[in-house]
């Protein structure tokens, strides 16, 4: 359990960071694809599923 | 092209009639039971999320606000993301407590019904803006597709079969208690519907409409503007203002909570739902960019909002319009059905109840009576929807109407967040700031709206002259509104105080504790509440009702019951009908209905003991429910109470009004009083004599008592009692202490200790009797010479005849002497002098020794002994014993009478019984004759150390001696020896 909460906390930084940080407005101004953002999107999600999964092992859900 | 204006309504009932069809379906066990609970179905439910405002105007949104617009779906995601944080803690709470809605969570946390009327009324103004959005968006989609402008009476239609949906598959069930499964595994079709729609729409702009995916990448190279306006929000204020509004709205829309919380088959779902749900909402956005693309080359005369429809139109398929248009049907019927459904909730129990409650007929059926209302409260809902629809005028795009609603929904938050952190909020302090939240609220973005004149433009001018050039009228409405919401709760909250129902509530709802009543249940038995509740509930749902809350709680039935429920019983019955009557007339009603005709009793003394006990019961009925940190807590929880229970010490625990709280397998065997029995009772009520002896122990200062005989059914018993006050928990140091009282048997103890005593008594006897021997024998010894000399040289007859006295009073001293000095010889055999010796033949010598005495030759002996009493003893010894209780038999018996001697193995033990038919001894004399110079005979007659003697040494031998009680003529005593077979086998 104490390991999905560090978990938890560190995928909601990295998603501040990703998405509303000066590092978004820099990253935005890049001139990436226009499906860069779902690309993050994807990374962020698939890191809530195998933290979710992890988690719901662990605690017997 | 264009498609026929009745071609459209077909195709919508069509569709409404498939969708009847799936819920249909799975409300009646069609559908397998594994499918309808299926975690993907519950993920894919949450799409209702996802309204025509996603499925129209997320098109219109990117156009205008770029990259902006997926904040909308990236603040759920960062919502989903803290969901064991935000999400798990509220649907606990709403499945514990049965809370319905987030008017209903807010009432339980904040108390009052000032509070859930409050809010309910809050959030049926922020929500109307929204309905009226998706009747907007059906009628508009129309107007595209039919090229005429579709008329009120088309949308009405739509609002018709959107009511008799709702009525039918989300209020056909009166409490969440019973789950809408078809509505579910609907609204899951819905949003599988939206998807495939939308995606087949970006297939086709890219495939059809730009020729593949590098064609349209060439387009974007070309238009260079287009990914800058995509791009250029992100460093805006609305990136933060959207990321925060979708972060509430998330969970605080009503749909959003009633989907997410009350729909919520299995909590474990949700673990799927933290990453389905934001995978679903980044499919359905992935094609948004491409849809408007592909209408901008297109040139589409439609705005950007419908481009998904103009786009299909344009390139001329029908079948891909009416799909996309079916999802648009999809997105506004769902959100629709359940919003109204979730306000229904909300306006039943917040608005309607709590006013309506206490006239309520006994005679009439409160389920049917609050199922109708909900269907009318539905129907209402959607006609005001319908009414705003006509009102308002509809120039702000369809994102503005929804963010309208989000702004509201957000006002909510600082309540919930404090509800899951912090317990020093207050209701006041919540309700001053959802009251001046919502007021900023309401003039910058609704009033505007309402009137003539003004529009949301015009308040971005009036933001703009005051200085705060470049920043978005939703970025000022929400910081303003929420500024001074938070501003007013905290400040509010601290100035008041929380009540003590505030108090449970709050630590309830931050900790995974379950909270206990605070008092005691006043009625003493089930009937006893439903007499009470049929005032308020009628008599089919007061029966109703109790039955099932005692049936959930595996206690006989109304009617069943011959004995009346114990107070923890009634304590859970209690607590279990609150639960219940939550989930069907809100908790604030529940607690009125409850607590004001059922009075508990003052939370003082007695709440303590019931409070253990129900929570203890509760405890073990959720074991499965535990983990973590909680099953370690009740596994050392059981620990202590098994350790406690095996105690070898009787423990019994009492609560501050005497009421039996442990009862451990040492004071069931000490008492023979049943746990289960003793746990029902007071101290009082006890069988006797453990009442009398506990209780007054109880209120007597003294703190321990030692060595209390008392009289048994299974004999004499001597006890030792302790007691000791037991201090409450720390954090309820109102109540008053019980009491543990430890209970020791002493009775073995005793036996032992008094017969160490005796030993002792004897040895210094013993040690005593020689040394007075020795010192009496010398002296005695001269005194004899002296007496027989005088009587050999003495011819007068009086010297000789003194001389002769003397000397027969010597011959008595030197008796006693010699009986002395054969007692005090008595000493501690080491074991090397015995052998195997036939009790047989030491009856026999004895029997032959005693008879050399005239009272023996007057008396018949009558041995019947069995062959091969073999003991391993000095033989000597032996004969000693048998030589005694014999003389002392002929002694007391009459001349002619009979001595019966029995000898007889049991087991390992040989017991020879020697019994006379003399005047016996008195009972209370029993256990004095072995005690030293005891004797019954007449002075001179015997010197009380013949029968010590024997106990010595029969105890020397392993055996015992006692007198035989049950005969009723004469004395019979019975000396128990072991086998030498048992010996040598022990030896061996």
């Amino acid at each position: 359990m104490r390991r999905t909460t560090d978990l938890t906390l560190l995928i909601t930084l990295a998603a501040l960071f990703i998405f509303h940080s000066p590092f978004t407005q820099w990253w935005t101004g890049l001139g990436l694809p226009w499906y860069t953002v779902f690309v993050l999107w994807l990374l962020v999600i698939v890191l809530i599923a195998i933290n979710a999964h992890g988690g719901g092992r662990r605690s017997g859900d | 092209m264009v498609i026929e204006l009745w071609w459209l309504f077909v195709a919508a009932l069509f569709y409404l009639g498939v969708l009847f069809l799936i819920a249909w379906s799975a409300d009646n066990g069609v559908l397998p039971k594994k499918l309808v609970e299926h975690p993907a179905i519950y993920a894919l439910s949450l799409g209702v999320y996802a309204t025509s405002w996603t499925f129209y105007g997320s098109v219109g949104l990117a156009n205008q606000s770029g990259l902006a617009f997926l904040t909308i779906y990236l603040g759920v995601t960062a919502a989903f993301l803290l969901g064991p944080y935000l999400l798990k803690p509220i649907l606990r709470l709403c499945s514990e407590y049965q809370l319905s809605s987030v008017a209903d969570l807010l009432a339980f946390r904040y108390g009052g019904r000032a509070t859930g009327f409050t809010v309910t009324l809050f959030l049926l103004i922020g929500i109307l803006p929204y309905i009226s959005l998706q009747i907007n968006a059906v009628t508009q989609s129309i107007q595209v597709l039919a090229k005429q402008a579709a008329p009120n009476l088309l949308a009405l239609a739509f609002c018709l079969i959107t009511v008799v949906f709702a009525v039918l598959f989300g209020a056909r069930h009166i409490t969440p208690r019973e789950k809408h499964s078809g509505l579910v595994v609907a609204i899951a079709f819905e949003s599988a519907v939206k998807l495939l729609a939308l995606l087949v729409a970006g297939a086709v702009a890219t495939v059809q409409v730009f020729g593949g995916l590098d064609s349209m990448h060439g387009w974007l190279q070309q238009n260079p503007q287009e990914l800058t306006a995509m791009y250029e929000p992100v460093s805006t204020s609305l990136w933060s203002t959207l990321l925060l509004l979708a972060f509430g709205a998330a969970f605080l829309l009503p749909r959003q909570y009633h989907m997410t919380f009350v729909e919520n088959h299995e909590p474990g779902s949700l673990n799927t739902a933290y990453w389905l749900f934001p995978l679903y909402l980044l499919l359905l956005n992935l094609p948004i960019f491409p849809i408007l693309w592909a209408g901008k080359s297109l040139g589409l005369q439609v705005s950007p909002d419908f481009y998904v429809l103009g786009m299909a139109m344009s390139v001329g398929d029908q079948w891909l319009a009416l799909l996309v248009y079916l999802g648009g049907l999809s997105a506004a019927s769902a959100m629709m059905i359940v919003t109204t459904l979730a306000l229904s909730y909300m306006c039943l129990n917040q608005l309607l109840l709590p006013l309506s409650i206490s006239t309520n007929n006994p005679d009439t059926n409160l389920y049917q009576r609050l199922l109708w209302s909900k269907r009318v409260i539905i129907a209402a809902i959607i006609a005001a929807g319908y009414g705003f629809y006509l009102v308002i005028e509809l120039n702000q795009g369809l994102a503005s109407l929804g963010l309208i609603s989000f702004v509201a929904a957000i006002q909510l938050l600082p309540g919930v967040l404090g509800l899951l952190f912090w317990t020093r909020a207050t209701q006041a302090g919540l309700l001053l700031g959802l009251l001046g939240g919502a007021s900023v609220w309401f003039a910058l973005l609704v009033w505007p709206l309402l009137t003539d004149s003004a529009s949301i433009t015009s308040v971005q001018n009036l933001i703009g002259n005051m200085g705060f050039e470049g920043v978005d009228v939703w970025s000022i409405s929400t910081f303003c509104s929420l500024t001074v919401n938070c501003f007013l709760y905290v400040v509010g909250s601290l100035c008041t105080t929380p009540s003590s129902e505030e108090q449970e509530a709050a630590q309830a709802c931050v900790s995974d504790a379950l909270r206990p009543l605070p008092g005691l249940v006043n009625a003493r038995s089930a009937s006893e509440y439903m007499v009470q509740l049929q005032q308020l509930l009628g008599s089919e749902a007061a029966e109703q009702e109790v039955n099932r809350a005692l049936a959930e709680l595996n206690l006989p039935q109304l009617g069943t019951q011959s004995d009346p429920l114990e107070p923890t019983e009634m304590r859970l019955l209690h607590e279990r009908l609150e639960r219940n009557l939550s989930g069907l007339l809100g908790p604030t009603v529940a607690r009125l209905t409850l607590r004001g005709n059922l009075q508990l009793t003052e939370p003082a003394n007695q709440a303590l003991t019931e409070s253990l006990r129900a929570m203890e019961t509760r405890l073990e009925t959720s074991r499965k429910q535990m983990r973590g940190m909680t099953k370690e807590l009740d596994d050392l929880r059981l620990y202590l109470r098994n350790v406690l229970h095996e105690l070898p010490l009787g423990v019994c625990s009492i609560g501050p009004r005497d009421d039996v709280l442990i009862w451990n397998q040492a004071m069931q065997n000490i008492s023979g009083i049943d746990e289960k029995l003793a746990r029902r009772s007071r101290l009082q009520d006890l069988p006797a004599p453990w009442n009398q002896l506990l209780k007054a122990f109880s209120a007597s200062s003294e703190q321990h008592l030692f060595k209390l005989h008392t009289e048994l059914a299974d004999g004499s018993k001597t006890f030792n009692f302790h007691k000791s006050h037991v201090n409450s928990p720390a954090d309820r140091p109102e109540h008053p202490t019980g009491q543990v009282i430890l209970v020791e048997d002493r009775t073995n103890v005793d036996l032992l200790e008094s017969e160490l005593a005796h030993s002792e008594r004897l040895a210094s006897i013993g040690r005593l009797a020689a040394g007075i021997a020795h010192e009496i024998g010398n002296p005695l010894t001269g005194i004899a010479s002296i007496a027989q000399n005088l009587g050999y040289e003495s011819d007068q007859h009086v010297v000789k005849e003194n001389s002769s006295d003397i000397l027969t009073q010597v011959n008595r001293i030197n008796a006693i002497v010699r009986s002395l000095l054969t007692f005090a010889r008595n000493e501690p055999s080491l074991g090397d002098d015995r052998e195997p010796v036939d009790l047989r033949n030491s009856i026999d010598q004895a029997i032959q020794l005693v008879s050399l005495a005239e009272q023996a030759k007057s008396v018949d002996f009558n041995v019947i002994m069995t062959d091969g009493l073999i003991v391993l003893a000095n033989a000597g010894q032996m004969v000693q014993v048998f030589v005694n209780l014999l003389n002392n038999a002929c002694d007391v018996s009459e001349i002619g009478s009979t001595i019966d001697v029995y000898g007889k193995q049991y087991k390992d033990t040989i017991v020879v019984r020697i019994r006379d038919y003399g005047p016996g001894i008195a009972a209370e004399n029993h256990q004095r004759v072995f005690e030293p110079f005891y004797t019954t005979k007449a002075v001179g007659q015997g010197t009380g150390l013949g029968l010590p003697m024997v106990y010595s040494l029969v105890k020397e031998h392993g055996g015992k001696i006692s007198i035989d009680t049950s005969v009723d003529k004469g004395v019979c005593f019975e000396v128990s020896l072991p086998a030498a077979s048992t010996l040598i086998e022990r030896a061996g």
